[in-house]
Order: C-alpha cells, then sequence, then structure tokens
C-alpha cells in the first residue's frame, strides 16, 4: 500500500498550483520533505526570518518564480513562541523562527494542556519558501524515513521501538543519538520526526493534525 | 638407525598420529575388516608397543553392533577427550602442558611450526590444528626416522625431537589419559604413544619380546 | 633451496609405491604434506579490544605478546588476559551437537542439557542443521517461536556485530519473524524511569566536561558509583581518558565523599569520606537529605519553580502529610543506618558548596530501582545546581569514560540489522510481544501466553520454542541461575555461537565456534562518549582450528536460507570495513576534519581526531537553563517532572507518580531471609564474565574460586578466616567461593562480582553446587517494577559457612595440567 504512492511521490510545484488536470482536488495541505528557510519576502537579499522543517504541515498560497508563500497551522506554548509545534504538549517541531519574526504570527485559540496544565495557542504563520519539495501525504515521506531509521539507528544498538516512547521523548533521544548516526542534520530530522509519528502518542498527535 | 622392529617405527609412528589426528571414519573402520585389514592389524599384535591397541581395534571392529556404533563410540571418546575440555579432557596439546597457564599455542607450537618449515612440510590437509598437536608430533617423528633410514640430512635427529619435544609433556598426557575409563580407546592409544617414543628414546627399559 | 624441494618431492615420490613401507599405507599413511607452508605472519599489528587498543607481537604466526597502543593514557591490566583467550583452552574448536538432539532431534531429553555430551560435526551438517531449525520454527511456531533478542557484551567492532548479524540474517532471510528484547541488564530501570523525568535515557550520554568539574565542583560524590574500576572497559574500544582527569581533582583536594556499602576503588584512589550506606536504602537516604534542606529551607524553590514540574505534589509525601511518616533524617537514619546528624551535615554540604551527584547503576539494579535516580534527580533539581557548571547530578561518569572530552571526528555507522522499520512488527498482536524487555525471558518462557505489563502497556509473552545466542552469556547475566536452568529445559532448540564454552554454551544444543576479534578485520572507535579516533582492528592470527567469523557463519545461513545476496550485498569484509570508513569520511568537509584515504587510514592503522576547544567547557543541561522554553527537555511539560501525570495514569503500585521509598522484597533491616546482603557489583579484573577465563583470574580467585569479600566482624562470628573456601547460600542457591576477609565492606554485607562463571558440580540438576562462584546462582529474579520491567541483580541476601565438605574441582576453565 505505502508504495502505491510512489507514483505520485515526486508531486512538484506546477503540478499542485497551475495542473488542473488532477482528477481531484490538490490536497489541501502538503507535507514539507527537507528543511527549508523561511523569508518574509521572496527576496534573496534579505535574510530568512526562520526555518521550517520536515514534516511541516503547509498550505500553497501564491507563487513568484521559484518562490512560494506558504501557511502553516501549528502550536506554541505561552512564552516559547519561536517555536511551533504540531500539536499542544507533543513537541513536534515544524518551524523555528527568530525574535523579530514571532510579531507575524497570528494567534487563535488558546488551550491548556490538561496533561501538564501548560497555556497552548494555536497558531498560523505565513512567509515565503523556495522551491520546495512537497508531498500529499506523510506516508511519502516515510519511504525516505523508514530505511534511514532501519538502517542508521540499528547499527550501534539494538532496534528502537518506536512506540516506546513518546514524541517527546524522541526528541531528547535524537538530540543524543542524532549526531552519532553521522548524517547530516536534515536527515537527523527527518528520522526524529518518523519516529514521533510512530511514537506511544501517535494518535494524539494525528488527531490533533486533522483538527 | 636401523629398523629391526617387526613393524617398522615409521608405520608405528604413522600409525598412531592418524588415530590421535583424525579418528577412523566409516571406511577406514570397514577397512580393517578386510583381508588386508586384518592381516595388518594381526602384524600389529606381535609389536609389544603396538599390542593393545592393535588388538582392541580388532576385537572392537569384529564384536561391534554395528561399525556406525563403533564409530560413535570412537567419535565420542574423541570429543569428550579432546574437544571439551573439562574434568574428563586430556588435550593433546604440548603447550596446554609446557605453559603457565594451560594455554594453546604456545611456544611448543611455535617450536613445531618453525620445524615444519625447515622440513618444508605442512600439516595435513582438512586438518585445524595446532602444530604441537601429539598426532603431528608422531607425524613429524615418522618423517625424521624415515629420512634418517634413507640417508637424508635432517634438521633434528629423530630421538632428540623425540626426547626434547615430546617427552617433555607426553607422561603427563598419557597420566591425564590414565584417568579415563579402561576401555576408552583414548586412554589404550595413549598407552601405546608414550611406550613407543619411550622406547625410540630409551630402548633398554622396555621388552622387546612378543608377547 | 628450490632445489632441495624438488629432490624432496622427488624422493616422496618414490616412497608412496616403491618402498617396503607402501604395503602399510593404506592403514598408516603419511599425513604431512610437502611443501614449505607460506612464511606465517610476524610484526606487529595494533588492534582493539572492549580494554583498549594495543600492539599484538606476532612470530610464526602466533600471537606471542601484547602491548598497549602508546597514546592510552592508563592501559588496564586486564589487556594481558585478552591475548590468553585467544588461546584458552576453553575455546570451542569445532561445530558440536548436543548427543540426544543430532539423535532424536529437537526437544530430545531437554533435562540433559548442560551435562550431555555433544559430538563434533562438521560445518556444512551444523548449518544445515541451524537452517532446518530457523525454517521448521518459523513454519510450526509461527515468529513467536524463535527468539533472538541475543544480548550481552560481544566485542567491538562494526562489522562483526554478531547480534547485528544475526538479527540481519533473520530479517533478510526469515522476514524478521523473531522475537527481539528491549533495553538491557545494566541500566534497565533508569533508562525507563529517566525518560519520563528528563526526556531521555540518561544513563549512555555524554557528562559534563571533566576539566569543568575539577575547575568548579567543590564537593564531589560518588553514589553507588566506582569509575575507577569500571573505566577500566567501554563497550567500543576505551579511550581510558578518565583517569587523568580524577588525578586533577585529586589533586585540588576537594572533598570527595563515596556512598556505598564499599570502600571501593575509587573510594581508595581519592582517600574518599566513605559514607558505608546499608544496602537498598539509598531512596530513603535521599528522602533524608531532601527532608533536611526543605525544613531547614536550604532548597532552591526559583530552581524548582522555573525548571521542574510537580514539586508541590512530591512535597505532602517528603513532609508525611499525606501518609503521616515525615521523611526526616531520623526516619532516613533508622533505615539506612547513617546517622541524622550526618545527613543533615550532607544537606548542608550540599547546598553550601557547588555539589556533583554521581551515580552509577547499581542502585537502579534493584527492586523498585526506578526510585534511585529518580530520587538522586529529584534532591539534584532541590538543590537548583543543574546545568550550572561542576553541579547537578551525573549517570554516566562511571561508564564509557563519561565526561572525557568529546573530538572532533567523522562517525563510523556500522551493519544495520538489516530490516524495514515496521512490517517486522506487524505479527505481534496475533502471536505475543515482538519484543519482550531483556531480563524477563525466563518469565517469558515458564509463562507463555501469559499478560505483563511494561511502562504504560500491556502485552503477551510469546510461546518461544527456540533460541540463538550469540555474543553473549546469559548463563551468567541473567539473575536465580537455578530457576533459569529449569526455564531451558523448556526450549526445543538452543543454538549458541560464541568461542568458548561458557555456561551457556554447555547448555546449548548445537554450538557453533566463532572467531574472536583478534582474528579478523574489523574497525571500530575509540572512546565511547570522546570518539576520540578511528582505529582499523586488523586480524592478529588466522582463526584457530575450525572458528569461522560471525560475518562468515551468518553470510553462510542467510545463503542457505536464500537471501545470500541481500545479507552481504555483494561484499566482503574487507569492502563493508573500507565502505563504513569511506562513509564516514564524506562527513569530513562539513566538520572541517581531514580524513585520509582508507589505504593510507589502514597502513596506520588509527586516525586521531582533534579535540576542540568547546568541548572541556561542555555542561550538561546548560542549554536547558539557558532557556528552558526553547531547550524544552523531552518530558510532557518540558521540564523535570518530579511527579509525572503519565506514570501516575499507569497507576501501577510498584512504581508512583514521584519518588518513593517502597520496601523491597528482600533487604537488610526490611525483610531479612537471611542476614547478608549479597553485593554483585560490575567486576574489577573482568567484563562481566568476559576474561573469567584467563590469567587474570589468578590474581584474584581465592583457593582457586571466585572471592567473596566479608567483614571481620561477619567472618570471626561464622569462624571464616581469610582464604577459606566457604559456601555461600539461601533458598535460590548455592556457591563456592574464596573468603576474603577485609574492613573495606559494612558489616552484613558480602560482596561477590558478577560474571563468575557457572560451574555446577552437577550441571543441568537445578539447585547443584556451584563450584566456582556465579553470584547469580542467589540474586532475586523478579523486576524493578511494571514500568521498567528491569533486573534486580543488587537485590537479595544470602548467609555464608565454612566449607568442610568434599571439596569438588573446579572444572570450568578446562586447564588440564593441574587437573
Amino acid at each position: 500500500m505505502r508504495y502505491l504512492s510512489h507514483l505520485a511521490m515526486t508531486v512538484t510545484l506546477a503540478l499542485f498550483l497551475s495542473t488542473p488536470t488532477h482528477a481531484q482536488n490538490p490536497p489541501a495541505v502538503s507535507y514539507l520533505d527537507g528543511t527549508v528557510a523561511l523569508s518574509a519576502a521572496p527576496d534573496h537579499s534579505m535574510p530568512p526570518i526562520g526555518k521550517l522543517l520536515v514534516t511541516a504541515p503547509l498550505r500553497p498560497l501564491s507563487r513568484e518564480g521559484d518562490w512560494l508563500r506558504v501557511s502553516m497551522q501549528g502550536w506554541t506554548q505561552a512564552g516559547a513562541e519561536r517555536a511551533i509545534y504540531a500539536a499542544p504538549g507533543i513537541r513536534v517541531l515544524h518551524a523555528v523562527l527568530s525574535s523579530s519574526a514571532v510579531e507575524m504570527l497570528v494567534f487563535s485559540e488558546q488551550i491548556a494542556d490538561p496533561d501538564t496544565a501548560q497555556l497552548w495557542t494555536k497558531t498560523e504563520l505565513q512567509g515565503w519558501i523556495k522551491t520546495p519539495d512537497l508531498k500529499p501525504s506523510l506516508r511519502d515521506i516515510w519511504a525516505r524515513a523508514e530505511p534511514l531509521f532501519a538502517q542508521r539507528c540499528t547499527a550501534c544498538h539494538q532496534r528502537r521501538i518506536p512506540h516506546h516512547y513518546t514524541a517527546n521523548q524522541w526528541t531528547s533521544h535524537l538530540k543524543v543519538m542524532g549526531p552519532r548516526t553521522g548524517l547530516p542534520k536534515d536527515d537527523q530530522f527527518l528520522i526524529r520526526a518518523y519516529l514521533q509519528y510512530h511514537a506511544k502518542d501517535a494518535d494524539r498527535l494525528a488527531r490533533a493534525a486533522v483538527q | 638407525m636401523t629398523d629391526t622392529h617387526m613393524i617398522p617405527r615409521v608405520v608405528a609412528y604413522r600409525w598412531l598420529a592418524q588415530f590421535f589426528l583424525c579418528p577412523p571414519d566409516l571406511a577406514k573402520l570397514e577397512s580393517y575388516n578386510s583381508v588386508e585389514g586384518r592381516q595388518f592389524l594381526t602384524s600389529l599384535q606381535y609389536d609389544p608397543v603396538l599390542a593393545s591397541p592393535a588388538s582392541w581395534l580388532k576385537d572392537a571392529v569384529a564384536n561391534a553392533d554395528t561399525l556406525a556404533h563403533l564409530q560413535a563410540r570412537i567419535s565420542s571418546a574423541f570429543t569428550g577427550a579432546f574437544d571439551m575440555g573439562g574434568p574428563r579432557a586430556a588435550l593433546p596439546y604440548a603447550s596446554v602442558y609446557l605453559s603457565d597457564n594451560g594455554l594453546l599455542f604456545q611456544k611448543p607450537a611455535r617450536d613445531m611450526i618453525a620445524l615444519l618449515q625447515e622440513m618444508e612440510m605442512q600439516l595435513p590437509e582438512g586438518v585445524s590444528e595446532p602444530a604441537d598437536h601429539l598426532g603431528v608430533q608422531l607425524q613429524v617423528a615418522a618423517e625424521l626416522l624415515e629420512r634418517e633410514e634413507q640417508g637424508e640430512p635432517v634438521p633434528i635427529p629423530a630421538v632428540a625431537f623425540l626426547d626434547q619435544q615430546v617427552l617433555t609433556w607426553l607422561p603427563a598426557f598419557h597420566q591425564r589419559c590414565a584417568t579415563l575409563a579402561e576401555d576408552n580407546p583414548i586412554r589404550i592409544f595413549a598407552d601405546a604413544a608414550q611406550a613407543l617414543v619411550q622406547d625410540t628414546v630409551h630402548p633398554a627399559e622396555l621388552c622387546r619380546e612378543p608377547v | 633451496m628450490s632445489i632441495h624441494t624438488t629432490k624432496t618431492v622427488t624422493r616422496r615420490g618414490l616412497l608412496k609405491g616403491a618402498t617396503a613401507l607402501g604395503a602399510f599405507s593404506a592403514f598408516a599413511p603419511a599425513l604431512l604434506r610437502a611443501g614449505a607452508a607460506q612464511a606465517a605472519e610476524a610484526g606487529d599489528i595494533l588492534s582493539g579490544s572492549h580494554w583498549g587498543a594495543f600492539n599484538a607481537t606476532v612470530e610464526n604466526g602466533v600471537w606471542t605478546k601484547i602491548t598497549p597502543w602508546d597514546q592510552d593514557p592508563r592501559p588496564t591490566p586486564m589487556l594481558e588476559g585478552v591475548m590468553d583467550s585467544v588461546y584458552s583452552p576453553s575455546r570451542i574448536k569445532y561445530p558440536m551437537v548436543r548427543k540426544a538432539f543430532l539423535e532424536n532431534g529437537p526437544g530430545a531429553s531437554p533435562e540433559n542439557r548442560g551435562s550431555e555430551e555433544f559430538v563434533r560435526v562438521d560445518w556444512d551438517t551444523a548449518l544445515e542443521l541451524v537452517t532446518n531449525e530457523l525454517r521448521r520454527v518459523s513454519e510450526t511456531h509461527g515468529p513467536g517461536g524463535l527468539y533472538a533478542g541475543s544480548y550481552g557484551w560481544q566485542s567491538p567492532g562494526k562489522l562483526h556485530n554478531c547480534q547485528n548479524l544475526l538479527r540481519r540474517t533473520l530479517n533478510v532471510g526469515l522476514d524478521g519473524k523473531f522475537v527481539n528484547d528491549s533495553g538491557d541488564y545494566s541500566a534497565g530501570a533508569s533508562q525507563i524511569i529517566m525518560p519520563h523525568v528528563l526526556g531521555t535515557l540518561e544513563v549512555y550520554e555524554q557528562q559534563t566536561a571533566w576539566p569543568v568539574v575539577v575547575e568548579n565542583t567543590d564537593v564531589l560524590v560518588f553514589w553507588g558509583a566506582d569509575p575507577v574500576k569500571t573505566n577500566q572497559i567501554g563497550y567500543v574500544v576505551p579511550d581510558h581518558e578518565t583517569y587523568a582527569h580524577l588525578e586533577e581533582f585529586k589533586k585540588t583536594g576537594k572533598k570527595v565523599i563515596v556512598i556505598d556499602p564499599i570502600r571501593t576503588e575509587t573510594a581508595k584512589f581519592f582517600d574518599a569520606e566513605w559514607i558505608p550506606v546499608r544496602p537498598h536504602t539509598d531512596v530513603a537516604l535521599m528522602l533524608g537529605v531532601a527532608h533536611a534542606l526543605y525544613s531547614e529551607d536550604l532548597h532552591d524553590q526559583d530552581f524548582l519553580d522555573e525548571y521542574t514540574a510537580g514539586f508541590e505534589k512530591f512535597l505532602p509525601y517528603l513532609t508525611g502529610e499525606s501518609d503521616g511518616t515525615p521523611k526526616t533524617p531520623e526516619w532516613a537514619a533508622e533505615i539506612c543506618e547513617v546517622p541524622a546528624d550526618q545527613i543533615r551535615e550532607l544537606a548542608k554540604l550540599f547546598s553550601d558548596n557547588r555539589t556533583m551527584l554521581t551515580s552509577g547503576y547499581a542502585i537502579q539494579r534493584q527492586h523498585h530501582g526506578e526510585q534511585s535516580h529518580w530520587m538522586l534527580v529529584t534532591l539534584a533539581s532541590m538543590l537548583g545546581q543543574i546545568g550550572l557548571p561542576g553541579g547537578g547530578f551525573g549517570l554516566s561518569y562511571h561508564y564509557g569514560n563519561g565526561g572525557s572530552l568529546s573530538a572532533n571526528s567523522v562517525i563510523l555507522s556500522g551493519l544495520s540489522d538489516g530490516g524495514t522499520a515496521v512490517e517486522g512488527m506487524a505479527w505481534a498482536t496475533e502471536t505475543g510481544a515482538a519484543s519482550i524487555p531483556v531480563c524477563r525471558i525466563v518469565e517469558m518462557l515458564e509463562n507463555p501466553g501469559g499478560e505483563f505489563d511494561f511502562n504504560g502497556t500491556r502485552a503477551t509473552y510469546p510461546e518461544v520454542k527456540m533460541v540463538y545466542w550469540v555474543g553473549g552469556n546469559p548463563f551468567s547475566h541473567h539473575q536465580d541461575r537455578n530457576r533459569m536452568v529449569k526455564a531451558w529445559q523448556k526450549l526445543e532448540t538452543v543454538i549458541v555461537q560464541d568461542f568458548q564454552w561458557t555456561a551457556t554454551a554447555r547448555f546449548a544444543d548445537i554450538v557453533l565456534p566463532a572467531t574472536t576479534s583478534y582474528e579478523r578485520n574489523d574497525i571500530e572507535h575509540i572512546g565511547d562518549y570522546s570518539l576520540k579516533a578511528i582505529l582499523g582492528m586488523k586480524k592478529i592470527v588466522d582463526p584457530v582450528f575450525e572458528s569461522r567469523t560471525d560475518f562468515d557463519i551468518f553470510t553462510d545461513i542467510a545463503t542457505r536460507l536464500g537471501a545470500g545476496e541481500a545479507f552481504t550485498e555483494g561484499k566482503d569484509e574487507m569492502a563493508w570495513i573500507k565502505g563504513f570508513y569511506e562513509d564516514a569520511a564524506k562527513q569530513g568537509p562539513a566538520k572541517g576534519v581531514e580524513v585520509p584515504k582508507f589505504d593510507d587510514f589502514w597502513d596506520a592503522g588509527v586516525v586521531v581526531f582533534e579535540v576542540p576547544e568547546s568541548a572541556s567547557q561542555f555542561v550538561r543541561y546548560a542549554d536547558y537553563r539557558d532557556d528552558p522554553l526553547l531547550e524544552p527537555l523531552g518530558t510532557p511539560t518540558g521540564k523535570i517532572e518530579i511527579f509525572s501525570r503519565n506514570i501516575e495514569k499507569m497507576g501501577y503500585d510498584d512504581c508512583g507518580p514521584h519518588p518513593t521509598w517502597m520496601e523491597p522484597i528482600e533487604r537488610l533491616g526490611g525483610n531479612e531471609p537471611y542476614p547478608l546482603h549479597i553485593d554483585s557489583g560490575h567486576p574489577n579484573n573482568r567484563l562481566h564474565s568476559q576474561l573469567c577465563g584467563t590469567k587474570i583470574r589468578e590474581g584474584y580467585a581465592v583457593a582457586g574460586r571466585e572471592p567473596c569479600v566479608i567483614n571481620t566482624a561477619d567472618a570471626e562470628a561464622r569462624g571464616i578466616a581469610d582464604g577459606d573456601v566457604v559456601r555461600v547460600f539461601n533458598d535460590r542457591g548455592q556457591v563456592l567461593a574464596g573468603a576474603v576477609v577485609s574492613d573495606d565492606i559494612r558489616p552484613s554485607v558480602i560482596r561477590m562480582y558478577e560474571g563468575g562463571w557457572y560451574d555446577p558440580v552437577n550441571a543441568g540438576e537445578p539447585g547443584s553446587l556451584d563450584a566456582y562462584g556465579d553470584v547469580n546462582c542467589l540474586t532475586v529474579p523478579i523486576s524493578t517494577s511494571k514500568l521498567a520491567q528491569a533486573n534486580c541483580g543488587h537485590t537479595g541476601l544470602a548467609d555464608v559457612e565454612k566449607f568442610t565438605g568434599d571439596l569438588p574441582a573446579v572444572n570450568v576453565f578446562e586447564a588440564p595440567a593441574g587437573g
């Protein structure tokens, strides 16, 4: 089943934005495959205002040359708005912003995480990214993540089972173990995201993503 | 050295060596059931140092339920004494008896490797044993004896070799084998090996009349 | 020379048929082959081991001398035993099959495992048997029938990682249908609880750099940790960097405290203040210190507010508001036998000074062991020094030379286990757990289909019929040997692949002889944490007897399973090694590291990397302290969780939501079925059971037995003198040992290091007297709790008596010359 989507894997931007021949409507959200810099405007000369991480759920808004304007929804913890996560209390990191970029965020509902009583705010971010690799579903991203995990995280120790740990714990594990894979940072982020989406609290994460 | 024995000493050494190095397989046991085989064993029986193992083998071949049973019995004796160690073991390596910690591959093994080099000989095909194995030493003794008989130069006279590199530990091995069951072929052949080497080095000390 | 050769050959050719001897040649053949053998290897070869890198001198193809690598700052004396192990009479020489198994097939007379004789077979026969058994069990019993969670310290090396090779074989050749394990016997409790508390494993992570500790720490505490002893070894090739740092700290003359029932090697090294705490009561002692801190307002409330979660829920327990028992120093003193005043002094000392609380794994290898490090972290949180230079806590200074400086190195990958990420687990829901907590193996065998809890999940034990073990010795590391001997009888087939006749191999059906790592080529890092160098682990001598490399053996099995190509990916030993190296070398440019070409590296034998200045300033948790919101911990709150809602939700009766003192199943001063506590720490002169069968043993064995250290008063009371053979016993088992009478151990405690080779007088008979001294005959088999399901190797009481019966010989080391 997983491999059926192989064909659709290399859906390009052009397809997304300019090909109405798609049998169905293009998916409203697609997922970033890789890490990209985020800019306030489609302009190289300006320094980026942050970065978007692999699996960030993006909604394409408009296009200018190689540049794509996107919007992303996520959650921030009160006081730590520079980090945008996938769900309240589940720290799957989607974006990191410079301090100055925080003022661009649009905040909406606020909830108290029942387990920690911490306040989380639904947040929308908009900005420009250049020639991003977007995938219609997370499964397309896992097709690259799974073999990386299987090959690079079983050489030194026995295979860890993704659902033995929570998504937050995987962040910490990868902070320590990621560098020991010798892989580039982007690939370490990819493995981390893969493990987080298959973690003990993956159901909660999926529900949050649907919302 | 002129061989005045009924069974040439070279043959005696090779026959015993073969037993220690490559326990008889089924085909070999069957061959002792042939006319030539029985004749060979009978002639061995006339030699005081070989009489006991020859008689044992002759009887065993004649009386075994099946030769396969006999072969299994001999293999089992080998494994118990040579392959496993422990209380019933009698390891057939000089190093075990001549090194501080009972280790394998110590100086006696290196000396044997050097001697084989000098003699331009190699371990038998398919034998993965250390060069200070009793079977290898007995084969080397046979080779030296044979070269001496042929008037060939030898790196070391056979008697000196046996005295300096075999009798230094064979009695300890022999003693170890004496703790095995009386009908254990290893014990019977070890007795013969001890007697044969002793007889070669110190011929006067052994009665040479046929039994 | 060549003329002579020709002449010899000719002469031998003539001899064959023409002489009188010819008639006998069928029965008395000349077996030696003519022609000089290839010149045997000679020279010096650099290689490595769990005990360090070394130079091997080879003469005539035989390894004759071992000398430490010239860049090893503090070689361990154990290195001498490394060479020994290659030439040990305990080597497995040929493939062997237990007789009844060979004759009657799987499951034949399992009660004779351990005592029955073995039959030598050729490799082809052995591997055919192995392959057929893998297929049969898989087809007959499904994926839950085969246990390949083979565990143990094996040998270093990125290629011949035998446990990985086993799983790779089964992943590519048997579709991953096997039961695996999780966790380990070292730090099983802590590595499960710490992720709830700090978000991470903690126990296997780099520590605040030693130079920071030397400069900033005022009070250095070793709470059940003995780094002088345990840093001699490494999971990879150890760098031994710790020792120079310990010297530096010693030179400062600053305070060192050792809290331990034993005056450890570390205590002696520092001439430290020794607090001989009653074993198994460390949590009570910590609570006592915590209470003193709180009641005297010495705790750091700001730190607790900013960086931790749930202290307010723990507090009513500490004060006794919730359970009526204030955890005062007096309360603690009663339990741990450290005077209340001293507990108060500790509280004051810790809070007045920059204090580093280091701990090892011993206090978590106990019933309710999760609590020990949780409480230690809670105590460190109250002191408020976590993330400050030289303050806080450290759970890995004793392991892998933690705290030594991290080099800027490129990193080797290694051979993967060959499986895809999730498919192999899909069957688990139908046939039982695809993975069991590693130390539950005996319970699994006893209780197939039974349910078990583990860290918030519930799973079912699979019905395992076959075990394949490589690179480990469970008949050493598992607790309650006699129960294990019995459980093992439930298996139909046991395959063990090793280089020596461990007790585990003796209890197998099929035994495959592997080489040591010194009879093959490999590659490995030096420095578990520092990653200081990459070392070519070059072959020193050819494989002895019929041993084969692990890679070869598994290549053969995978090929027989029809997956040879998938297993090897078309590469041989050197191609893999070169591949690992060149893969790592690619990281060079990004890291600014110059990496030599492979051939140059292999010729030189080692490449050492530079240590950046920043490494000597590393402070664990400094980033968190700096910005707790943007560097959150991996816990639900992102903070240090003194109270864990996740654990609370699990509702376990043996692991509550905050650190708690709970009575263990046995302890001095508590439930006391026998009068002496058994301290079964890691040995000083072995790596677990590795090297037990070498000359190193002669340096420590007493009357040929494993030493049992006993306090002078306890020895006197029992009429035991130093050097006596004693019987150590309880309801679980009995072992012989050699008494070492000493005041370096507190009264009512005995110490027998784990890893002594199990040598039952009547093998296979549960309850048999062990002639050498395997302490795990005596330890308790229960798990720490439902949370971690880890082992309790440091729990258990016993008694000791002078042995007066007929002394059974020690046979397990197979040195026949001495009888």
